[in-house]
């Protein structure tokens, strides 16, 4: 069949196990043999080794049969879990990742999977304990229910030979020998087979096999129970004449004296072909049953649905403000009722399909343990990762942006942050280092720390590196706050001069992090203590397609302000604005705002403001900036356009949005204006 | 009184019970093409049986090792509320010891991972006369 559609959905979920994988194998890490645990896995190899299998992907199916060997085996405690295991199986779970990728991007160059499966392979054998003979419970039931049906059964019994014909392709052979006997006891005495029952089981025959079984019942009734059973194509039923029997047949089941044991042998010799397998009381205690779960009910939807959805939206937004604004130029009170409700019908399907976007950090935040782990196992180093606020929800588009600069900031955590076991000694601190990352929700944002108990930045390192590359002057070597000490890392100029970082500390990528949390509207912020750690933080805002702005007027063009960015404005006069070393500075509550033109900033030529003219105080990092305007015309909701390639490049505007007037107004991104 | 095959009126419903979405989409085509109406879908061995009792399908399809309750469990569970339940166990190769157990508990019939859409139809209808 054509399983060419379900390939999109088998990668999603394919790439769903391998991280439960993955954050189950590092739980298992610190607690060895958990059962519950190992059942997880356990479970998730396998679902990927059906789905694998049902798509025809062999090479997939092939290695996670092989781990599910091994898994089997430490399942059974056959196998004791080593770090040698571990490791091996984070490799094989790296392994299935890549040939997922690679049939994702429908590339065709091999994985190598063969040595790893000789690992595997090694392990298993290596590890193996003989076979229980018999699960207890098996030969429970067998001996319980089984035929005393043949005595009660009325009229003149008489011995038939069964030969049953399986469909070519049939697999697990030895299952149906087992139905057939089952419901032919069900009918009587099975005395027999050909070949012997043991060989039935090891399914070493073709596709017919013949059962010898005494009963009442006609031999139309016989051909009509076993027919019931899926994959048998025909059933022929003749007389056994007289007490003739096969030579064959007796070695299988010990006579007809033992015949209703059958059930019980096939049992045993499965379980032994299978090998090891948890034993049944195992099983259970794997398998509890808490109390039901509520489930919500969910579907997948494709993401560019949800973007398109956003988009309208975001049009309907626009044509509901300019149908207000013609409802209050024509002064129609009814067109005004009808838009009240409209526009609170709009804000509601906003609201909906923004949650639709949106997606718990756990997304992204599960990729994470396995490369700290394996980070500071590479680098020496012992650290404990804590993640917290996993639940945290945020817009998909911007929880895929920052998984990359999140990775920066846990790898410098990791790298140049934590110090080593024995310098963590020297200073008095645990040898494990900690390294957190923290999700929180705050009203119109939501903040990720990612936080270290390292040694700290030691600004004055920092002070001399950038002074050293000419990215500060020496003037300015005083006048530097340790809220500039950021900003000095995240230069590129500083974050390429790799010799150093590992002297400095930090700076890796540093500016592409920074460049990143901005282009979202967020921003980055650093706290470091020496001998305590650092802590970056991430605000990011919730969602990208919709903010509230505050829309300002320069030189007759409307401009948009993100209100995230804004902490206040006011009115000044000209003389209220003072110089300091010729930089106009206005004072607001006696605090010292340096102050900004917006025209002179866009370089748009024309007349100065008036005597007085609005500021818009913006907050960025700490620092606070007064942008001078001409005119504050009102908050409002905007729906933001991006600009398109050839325009992006031209820095200071995060995008564009209509207005209710249809008039086009620019978003300012005022940190990279600024910069 | 049991079906005797498939009457023209009523399609007979089925419940598709696997953890799963993909195998779950898969079986449900398979099925829905055939005629048959999935009335329902679980994703382990608890939902199953809770859902179980609401539809009361004709046929149930049964995966194996599921989180939450295996589906050996539940097919215990389903024979008890309804002894005539038609269950089929999805198997993957080289699981007959748990085939043999869930056929032990109750089940009708099962049919292996890779599924081949005649076999599956196959097992049903013959699960569905008997």
């Amino acid at each position: 069949m054509d399983v060419s559609q379900y390939k999109e959905l088998f990668i999603n979920e394919a790439q769903e196990h391998l991280e439960a994988l993955n954050q189950a194998l590092l739980e298992l890490e610190k607690d060895p043999g958990n059962p519950d645990v190992l059942t997880e896995i356990f479970r998730s190899a396998h679902t990927l080794k059906g789905m694998a299998a049902t798509m025809g992907f062999d090479q997939l199916t092939e290695l996670t049969h092989e781990m599910e060997n091994v898994l089997d085996g430490l399942r059974s405690g056959d196998i004791g879990a080593s770090q040698e295991i571990v490791d091996l199986l984070f490799t094989c779970f790296d392994t299935l990742g890549a040939i997922v990728a690679h049939i994702a991007e429908e590339e065709s160059g091999p994985v190598d999977t063969q040595a790893l499966i000789g690992e595997l392979r090694r392990i298993c054998e290596g590890g193996r304990r003989p076979v229980p003979p018999l699960r207890k419970r098996e030969a429970r039931e067998a001996d319980g229910p089984a035929p005393p049906s043949a005595e009660l059964r009325k009229g003149e019994r008489r011995k038939w030979r069964v030969r049953v014909h399986l469909d070519r392709d049939c697999v697990l052979k030895s299952v149906r020998v087992f139905m057939v006997t089952k419901k032919l006891t069900a009918l009587g005495e099975v005395v027999g087979s050909a070949p012997p029952m043991e060989e039935l089981e090891e399914e070493k025959f073709e596709h017919s096999f013949e059962v010898f079984v005494e009963t009442a019942s006609e031999p139309e009734e016989i051909e009509k129970s076993l027919l019931t059973i899926a994959e048998v194509v025909k059933v022929e039923v003749r007389a056994l004449e007289g007490e003739e029997m096969p030579a064959e047949a007796a070695s299988g089941t010990g006579g007809p004296e033992k015949g209703e044991g059958m059930p019980e042998t096939v049992s045993i010799s499965l379980a032994a072909a299978q090998g090891p397998r948890p034993s049944s009381p195992e099983r259970e205690e794997a398998a509890p049953a808490p109390a039901s779960p509520v489930r919500t009910q969910s579907i997948r939807v494709n993401i560019s649905r949800l973007d398109n959805l956003m988009n309208l939206i975001g049009e309907l937004v626009i044509n509901r403000t300019r149908l207000q604004e013609i409802a209050s130029a024509h002064d129609i009170p009814e067109l005004k009722e009808v838009l009240a409700q409209t526009a609170r019908l709009t804000a509601e399907l906003q609201d909906e399909v923004m949650k639709t976007r949106m997606v718990p950090v756990e997304h992204i935040f599960n990729r994470f343990p396995r490369m700290v782990r394996d980070l500071a196992k590479s680098r020496g180093k012992e650290v404990d990762f804590i993640m917290e606020g996993k639940e945290i929800e945020l817009d998909r588009t911007i929880l895929e942006e920052i998984s990359e600069p999140l990775m920066h900031l846990l790898r410098n955590a990791v790298d140049h942050g934590i110090d080593s076991p024995e310098e963590r000694e020297a200073a008095g601190k645990p040898r494990r280092g900690t390294v957190k990352l923290v999700a929180k929700r705050d009203r119109n944002y939501v903040s990720i720390e990612v936080s270290d108990d390292g040694k700290g930045v030691d600004f004055q390192k920092i002070l001399e590196i950038a002074l050293e590359k000419g990215l500060i002057s020496p003037d300015e070597r005083f006048s530097v706050g340790p809220d500039d000490v950021l900003r000095i890392m995240a230069l590129p100029g500083f974050s390429t001069a790799k010799e150093v970082t590992g002297v400095s500390g930090r700076g890796v990528g540093l500016d592409v992090v920074k460049n990143k949390v901005e282009s979202l509207g967020g921003m980055l912020l650093m706290d470091s203590r020496p001998g305590e750690g650092t802590t970056f933080s991430l605000k990011l805002p919730l969602t990208l397609a919709i903010i509230q702005a505050l829309l300002v007027r320069c030189r007759g063009q409307t401009y948009a302000i993100p209100l995230s960015v804004i902490s206040e404005t006011a009115i000044i006069s000209t003389h209220e604005v003072r110089y300091v070393s010729s930089q106009e500075v206005i004072f607001l509550r006696d605090e010292a705002i340096p102050m900004v033109r917006l025209d002179r900033l866009l370089e748009i030529p024309g007349e100065e403001a008036g005597d007085e003219f609005p500021v818009v105080v913006v907050e960025m990092a700490a620092r606070r900036v007064a942008v001078a305007v001409d005119e504050l015309i009102g908050q409002q909701e905007i729906v933001i356009s991006s600009l398109d390639k050839m325009l992006k490049r031209i820095k200071g505007f995060g995008g564009a949005t209509i207005l209710g007037t249809g008039e086009v107004a620019l978003i300012l991104d005022i940190p990279s204006l600024l910069s | 009184m049991k079906k005797q095959g498939r009457p023209e009126k009523s399609a007979p419903t089925v419940m598709i019970v696997d953890d799963a979405l993909f195998m779950r989409m898969m079986i449900r085509d398979i099925l829905s093409k055939d005629g048959f109406e999935v009335v329902a879908e679980a994703e382990n061995g608890m939902e199953a049986v809770e859902k179980y009792k609401e539809t009361r399908p004709d046929i149930v399809t049964m995966d194996i090792v599921m989180p939450e309750m295996d589906g050996i469990e539940a097919v215990r569970q389903i024979m008890k509320i309804d002894p005539n339940a038609r269950i089929l166990m999805c198997s993957a190769m080289g699981q007959q010891p748990l085939v043999v157990e869930a056929l032990e508990a109750g089940a009708k019939d099962f049919i292996v991972k890779p599924f081949q859409p005649s076999k599956v139809i196959e097992a049903v209808e013959k699960a569905l006369k008997e």
